[in-house]
């Protein structure tokens, strides 16, 4: 029970990071970027908790946001991309990552 | 489309009422998407329900965002800023020039009263009697000794009130001061829904 709730707050604690890098590499559609996530277990997420945090990444300026309307039969479907705030922000938050590694590791190997 | 899903958005629709109408629409047409793009990999209406979840949990993760950024007109703080004008505004029409008035006079007498007792006294003495300075306490009035300490007491007395009066006002003007200051805090929810309308409006 305790590890089902540690896994859980490690993925919301990271959930920002994972969506922000997987658009560094392109611009995503929501359902997109809720597929990739459901294919690591470690982030299964719903919408419920991706959609409103797209929606505050995007009022933070960290991503824009465009619609393309449905073709060929296709939903419509709301792309994603980091805004060069957001590129910079995705830095700042693999650097504090990098750190938080280190700092594990330093653990593990029991550094005084 | 399905009528579950239908209902569905809607109520998502209406539980996202404190949301900007734009907002709520871009939110819809997203969640519509996603039903779709379900439909598409064929799984069963109840899959798909299930994975939305409860309407209401899935608006209130929109709302808890917004409303913590104080996105919508938040109506209790309205209130409490309309209640601190009219409240401000009220009690200082009487306060500020009562008080006002009332300090610098109270002084000017507490110094006006031994003065007056004095010449009153001198007068006496040389055996003037001055009609135009009386001491009287409804029927008692006080034998000419006692005419010049009495006054000093009472000049004591008035400049006291009159430095009540001063520290009465000022604590009055310093203490609206402070609540007009909470209530513009910067990290007051009030105020950055202020600025927030500011800034729409430029």
């Amino acid at each position: 029970m305790n590890l089902e709730k540690w896994k859980s707050q490690i993925a919301r604690g990271t959930l920002e990071y994972c969506i922000l890098l997987m658009l560094r590499k392109r611009a995503c559609y929501g359902y997109e970027i809720l597929q990739k996530l459901n294919q690591n277990p470690m982030l299964a997420s719903t919408e419920s908790t991706v959609y409103p945090l797209l929606r505050r990444l995007q009022n933070e300026a960290y991503l824009c946001a465009t619609w393309q309307d449905s073709a060929q039969g296709l939903p419509p479907r709301k792309y994603y991309a980091l805004t060069s705030t957001g590129q910079q922000y995705v830095e700042q938050l693999s650097q504090a990552w990098e750190m938080l590694q280190d700092a594990i590791a330093n653990m593990k190997e029991g550094i005084s | 489309m399905n009528k579950k899903f239908e209902n569905y958005l809607k109520e998502i629709d209406r539980l996202l009422k404190p949301l900007p109408a734009s907002e709520r629409a871009d939110i819809v047409k997203e969640i519509h998407g996603s039903i779709l793009e379900m439909e598409r990999e064929h799984l069963s209406d109840q899959q798909i329900l299930e994975r939305l979840g409860d309407p209401s949990t899935l608006a209130r993760a929109y709302l808890g965002d917004a409303l913590t950024k104080c996105d919508g007109l938040r109506p209790r703080h309205l209130l409490i800023f309309l209640a601190f004008l009219s409240l401000t505004g009220v009690t200082g029409i009487f306060v500020i020039p009562i008080l006002g008035v009332c300090a610098p006079l109270l002084f000017l007498c507490g110094i006006i009263s031994p003065v007056a007792g004095l010449v009153k006294s001198v007068g006496t003495l040389l055996g003037y009697e001055i009609p135009y300075i009386m001491f009287q306490f409804g029927s008692f009035t006080p034998p000419a000794v006692l005419v010049f300490p009495i006054s000093i007491l009472i000049g004591i007395g008035l400049i006291l009130l009159g430095r009540g009066a001063w520290h009465v006002l000022v604590l009055y003007v310093k203490t609206v001061s402070n609540i007009k200051d909470h209530l513009f805090d910067p990290s007051n929810l009030f105020t950055r829904l202020f600025h927030r309308s500011v800034n729409k409006e430029s």
